[in-house]
């Protein structure tokens, strides 16, 4: 296959379960160092795009192609909040050396913990490290969730869902997080999100998918065309989102 | 009588010994079995192991087969695994409602088999087994389980870790969770039947998954979960096999209790783990 110019080119991607399209001939290509963020209903098929380029669901049809410099082992995934048991016996540092790559014992200490440590103080995260993974708000899951994606020095970060479960002052925390990937980072960014407030403020371009792409432009452009925010409104849209981020510019609070 | 006189018995140092093998790899196990959801799962593989005895037995009558019984055990409970195993990946069952009609539906043909077979009696040796009865051979079969587990998990504690937190992520790193399940039941199925002789059929998932649970209780991340489930595995056999020697009690429900117990002294250290 071809290298392409874009971090990640999808070409006419389809993808079924049981015979039914989850993705039918979906075409999109992400730039290099964007916040591409992808949004749409229920079952559109955001998090199966994602599990397709993390070659986690098979193609039925189409390619995916990675540009120079990416690849599948340089692509960092943030699963859903949702899909954790919140419970499980595990410290954040321990979850974290988890995700070095090449050990094959791991038991999380010396230069692992190091390494770990190293990344969570670069997110603002350091006073975490030793909690429990049943003690952190949605916020500070989130910041331990990237964290551990860019243990593995990814140069694409797929993020799925990342304000769900985050309260208002996590949910600021997180659009200045994303914002400092790309900006500080290079890192280029897909995002999955039903939080639209998000998306309006980080996104470089957004895409509406419902199982085939249905628009493709600035966050505005496709939040009037297909979320029917009425154009009289839009600019009333864009305040409320001003007032929250002010709002918001308190510092987080650790719960 | 002191311990050093304890150790003078031979059946009493037997005992010991299998409890000092067996208590704490059982326990390692049954950390992954907790924390993966299999306890029920484990207890099915248990009573199964009636069934692998009685063919064992039927062989022999049909075709003069003779094999060590433990080998039929294991066969059978390896079987049924790979088959809970396979049922879970491709079907659409909830696998509490596989494991249960496994576990019934084989302990059933288990008992119609040894009533045909008129060995009522070794329904109770199979149940509650007999830990005074072990064998060099047996220990020795007991040393190579204990190591054997206790090598294979912590030769892969990094991809079964990864696999019970982040599933998605484990294989987009490779790992192969299918495979995983597999060996990890067949694994289950190999410490069933060795301890089968120690605790018997009804009791011998308490040996995997409640000092587990015990340590659940106290531990504060995974590696002390990890360091602390095969003490409290250790502490409770060796414990419970010198209490039922001196109360003369039975061994194996004495173990199973000094396990409970240890489980119940440690619910306040929750608690204050919260504080």
């Amino acid at each position: 296959m071809n290298a392409s110019p874009s971090a990640l080119d999808i070409r006419r991607l389809t993808v079924r379960y049981d015979g039914a399209p989850a993705l039918n001939e979906v075409s999109l290509s992400v730039r290099r160092g964007e916040i591409l963020s992808l949004i749409g209903p229920n079952g559109a098929g955001k998090s199966t795009l994602f599990k397709a380029v993390l070659g986690l669901v098979p193609a039925a049809d189409g390619a995916i192609v990675f540009g120079e410099g990416f690849s599948r082992a340089a692509t960092g995934y943030v699963p859903q909040l949702a899909a954790f048991d919140r419970n499980l016996p595990f410290s954040v540092l321990e979850l974290l050396t988890l995700h070095l790559p090449a050990q094959r014992f791991w038991f999380g200490g010396g230069a692992h913990r190091q390494r770990a440590l190293a990344k969570l103080e670069l997110l603002d995260g350091a006073k975490l490290a030793d909690r429990g993974l049943h003690e952190l708000s949605g916020g500070e899951w989130q910041k331990v969730l990237i964290a551990a994606a860019l243990l593995r020095n990814p140069r694409l970060l797929l993020l799925d869902e990342p304000s769900t479960g985050v309260d208002h002052a996590g949910a600021h925390m997180l659009e200045r997080l994303i914002t400092r990937l790309r900006d500080e980072e290079a890192l280029t960014v897909l995002m999955a999100s039903h939080d639209l407030h998000l998306v309006q403020l980080v996104s470089d371009r957004v895409c509406c998918l419902n199982r085939e792409v249905c628009g493709l432009g600035s966050a505005d452009e496709v939040l009037r065309r297909h979320y029917l925010i009425d154009d009289r409104k839009l600019p009333d849209h864009c305040q409320r989102i001003a007032n929250f981020a002010a709002d918001a510019e308190t510092p987080e609070t650790e719960s | 009588m002191t311990l050093t006189d304890l150790w003078q018995i031979e059946f009493m140092r037997n005992t010991l010994w299998s409890a000092l093998l067996l208590g704490p790899a059982c326990a390692l196990l049954g950390v992954f079995v907790t924390l993966r959801g299999m306890a029920f799962f484990s207890d099915a593989l248990a009573h199964a192991a009636v069934t692998g005895v009685a063919l064992g037995y039927l062989l022999q009558e049909l075709a003069a087969l003779t094999a060590p019984p433990l080998l039929f055990v294991f066969a059978f409970s390896a079987a049924l695994a790979t088959l809970m195993a396979w049922l879970f990946e491709r079907t659409k069952l909830r696998p509490d409602t596989v494991i249960a009609f496994s576990f019934t539906g084989s302990v059933a043909l288990g008992y119609v088999i040894i009533s045909g077979l008129g060995k009522h009696r070794l329904i109770e040796a199979v149940l509650f087994g007999s830990i005074y009865a072990n064998t060099t051979r047996d220990l020795l079969v007991q040393l190579a389980l204990a190591l054997t587990v206790s090598g294979v998990l912590l030769w892969n504690l990094k991809p079964l870790a990864l696999g019970i937190l982040q599933p998605d992520l484990a294989r987009a790193q490779g790992v192969r969770l299918g495979r995983q399940n597999y060996w990890f039941a067949l694994l289950l199925a190999a410490t069933v039947t060795v301890c089968l002789k120690m605790l018997g059929a009804l009791l011998l998932s308490a040996l995997i998954v409640v000092p587990a649970a015990a340590a659940r209780l106290a531990a504060g991340n995974f590696k002390q979960l990890l360091l602390l489930a095969p003490l409290i595995g250790l502490c409770a056999a060796v414990g419970g096999a010198l209490l039922s020697f001196a109360a003369d009690l039975p061994t194996g429900p004495v173990i199973v209790l000094a396990n409970a117990g240890i489980l119940l002294l440690l619910f306040p250290a929750r608690f204050l783990r919260r504080r």
